[in-house]
């Protein structure tokens, strides 16, 4: 089984926190699929890090500089949006997002998104 | 010639598949006030070890972290604990001289593809000159084939290590500097190859400015006016 633990997380330093939940059960329910097809979720598991209810959780705790890209692997597009201060981010361009929102981006599952931080 | 007082690439039970949830990571006892830098990866997650600080991490299907910290006497170990047990990890740790330290800011991903030319996300904000690193990870869950990969930056590959397991999933691990590097920023890139990657792997960019050990420092000298000049 691939590594399952609940999250695609990019991490600066403690600092800038980037994460993505999806639902690990679903690889443990079938543990020889792609764990790619894993469903994103609003995490509210006690065993995540940060179970604050959103799908894309981001947090910028000094307000440095940071730059998220969010890469669609269905069509390869991205979105590059400056990282704002906050814990988690809540307003701006930059605020962290449900799996309602980010199925509206179209990210549905654990393999449609990847991410890449940079300063 | 690299730039470490000591490097010390992990292995036996300081990576090898014990079981547990937890290792135990022996290295070259390091000298008081040295810089400490471990890069490590694995198919499971990692806590930060006591005492030292998550420089950078990027975990998808594997995982890669960098850590630092300050060395006290003697220091020779960390702990480490993982999400799930039985899992071999890969990892080096670099011991620099006193003054060296983390510069800039990491860049990572976790969308390297599993073959062909690759890149990183960039290592930004940087001035002077410096030591660039950059690290390549992918989940194994094959139990036999091979991996490896060619680095075009940096180009000095120090590591490229293949793990495989026969029940739970293995790592391939490389690593890769340049001392004297400058330039605001720089992307890690290479090729990937081989026949036992089948998952997206991640990466990380980081860089230090490194304290050369043993340097002497001049001092200014007055010259006297020669007699008769």
């Amino acid at each position: 089984v691939a590594l399952n633990v609940g999250y695609k997380e990019l991490n600066q330093g403690n600092d800038v926190i980037i994460r993505v939940y999806y639902d690990r059960s679903w690889l443990l329910n079938n543990p020889n699929a792609d764990p790619d097809l894993a469903p994103l979720i609003d995490t509210a598991d006690a065993n995540n890090p940060e179970p604050r209810g959103f799908c894309a959780d981001i947090t910028n705790l000094s307000g440095r500089h940071a730059v998220l890209t969010l890469i669609r692997n269905s069509d390869g597009a991205t979105t590059t949006i400056t990282v704002q201060k906050g814990n988690p981010v809540t307003t701006g361009p930059s605020k962290s997002q449900t799996a309602a929102q980010m199925a509206a981006l179209g990210f549905h599952t654990r393999g449609d998104v990847d991410l890449s931080l940079t300063g | 010639m690299s730039s470490w007082v000591n490097r010390t690439l992990l292995s036996g039970t300081s990576t090898a598949a014990n079981g547990g949830t937890s290792h135990t990571c022996t290295f070259t006892a390091a000298t008081s006030g040295n810089f400490l830098m471990a890069v490590m990866s694995a198919s499971v997650t990692f806590t930060t070890p006591t005492g030292w600080t998550l420089l950078g991490s990027a975990i998808n299907n594997g995982v890669t972290y960098v850590f630092t910290r300050t060395a006290t006497a003697g220091l020779s170990s960390f702990a480490t604990t993982h999400n799930a047990s039985n899992y071999a990890i890969e990892g080096v740790v670099y011991e620099f001289a006193s003054g060296s330290a983390a510069t800039g800011t990491a860049g990572s991903n976790t969308s390297v593809s599993s073959s062909g030319s690759v890149s990183g996300t960039a290592c930004t904000s940087l001035s002077g000159t410096y030591t660039r690193f950059g690290a390549f990870d992918w989940n194994i869950q094959a139990t036999s084939g091979t991996a490896s990969f060619a680095w075009t930056t940096p180009t000095v590959e120090d590591q490229d290590q293949l793990t495989l397991h026969s029940s739970q999933d293995g790592i391939e691990q490389t690593i890769a500097y340049d001392d004297g590097a400058s330039g605001a920023s720089f992307t890690p890139s290479g090729t990937v190859s081989g026949t036992a990657l089948n998952l997206t792997g991640e990466s990380l960019s980081w860089a230090a400015t490194i304290v050369t050990a043993g340097a002497a420092t001049i001092p200014d000298i007055t010259m006297a006016p020669m007699i008769g000049s």
